[in-house]
């Protein structure tokens, strides 16, 4: 079982402080839901969490060990960025065959891209872009995905899916997941965090969203 | 064979643009005729690579991370821009002033 724990994690524009006293945890056969609010900062600690963001101070460990400058090059994380993953030009078997998935694992769960997978990027509709974009990432080999907004753009019944399939594939690696669709975060974490003031909270019961201001009312 | 496949992918970001300057600048090379301006040649090459390098990272560093997965560093994105760029334009040069 591998673990993947971060903390000490300091980012700051100029004078303003976006992340300090962060703390999170995920392992193997774990889904670890991250809330906040919009400019909450979210967006800047995963991409700080999986390398390509500088902080000021950080720690992020893999096992116990601390991974350092060159933790990409251990493919320990897979990013799914709130943008586009894959580049215009990338048709969908390029990038399974860069990824070294079987075109066959996805299709036995979504059989409605087998007439995409010929198709650049750019020429699939924004829907079926971002189901791909998550499928490639779900199904990498890397112990630990982080997923910002995976399901931004997807139809419901695609959701539906792709929550079983992380439930599914928790079982060989951690996933880190953050949506503002908050209802399905928290139907499939195991765990779930609140970032808000640049800090994140352990959010146990449901009447802690309301208290810490990220909800309204239940 | 993974690590060329990933190197041509990253490539594709500047490929057009790239191999029209190096054979607009093979054009006037061959034109001159004379291997004095291959030094000419190399800076206009090495200027213009510097100004596409400059676009990608201020416009197209969102892609970056569909390679990040592929355990490919920022620096080794570059370098994969700029290997290939080097390959293409010393055989298109040398070509040029063979033939």
């Amino acid at each position: 079982m591998n673990t993947l724990e971060f903390d000490s994690l300091h980012l700051e524009f100029g004078m303003k402080r976006i992340l300090s006293g962060i703390y999170m945890k995920c392992t193997t056969g774990q889904i670890v839901g991250l809330l906040g609010r919009n400019g909450s900062g979210k967006s800047c600690l995963m991409q700080i969490v999986f390398g390509t963001m500088p902080a000021a101070s950080k720690s992020v460990r893999f096992n116990n060990t601390r991974l350092m400058e060159n933790q990409l090059a251990k493919r320990i994380i897979a990013y799914l960025p709130q943008s586009d993953l894959l580049p215009p030009f990338v048709t969908f078997t390029q990038a399974l065959k860069l990824y070294n998935i079987d075109k066959e694992k996805i299709l036995a769960h979504f059989p409605e891209l087998a007439n995409c997978l010929e198709r650049k990027s750019s020429e699939v509709s924004g829907g079926q872009r971002r189901l791909f974009e998550v499928l490639l990432v779900l199904y990498t080999n890397h112990p630990f995905c982080i997923l910002d907004e995976p399901f931004s753009g997807l139809m419901p019944l695609h959701i539906e899916k792709l929550k079983e399939l992380f439930k599914f594939e928790k079982h060989r690696k951690g996933i880190i997941v953050t949506d503002h669709m908050h209802r399905h975060i928290r139907e499939i974490a195991d765990k779930l965090y609140l970032l808000t003031n640049g800090t994140t909270y352990r959010v146990k019961t449901e009447e802690q969203l309301v208290e810490l201001g990220y909800l309204n009312e239940l | 064979m993974q690590r060329m496949l990933i190197m041509l992918s990253c490539y594709r970001l500047v490929a057009l643009p790239s191999i029209v300057i190096t054979f607009v600048t093979s054009g006037f090379l061959g034109q001159s005729g004379t291997p004095i301006y291959l030094v000419q040649a190399i800076w206009t090459k090495a200027i213009t690579t510097t100004l596409l390098l400059t676009f990608v990272h201020f416009f197209r560093s969102n892609h970056f991370f569909f390679y990040n997965n592929l355990g490919q560093s920022r620096r080794a994105i570059y370098w994969n821009l700029i290997i290939p760029d080097v390959v293409i334009s010393a055989i298109t040069f040398s070509l040029v002033l063979i033939v």
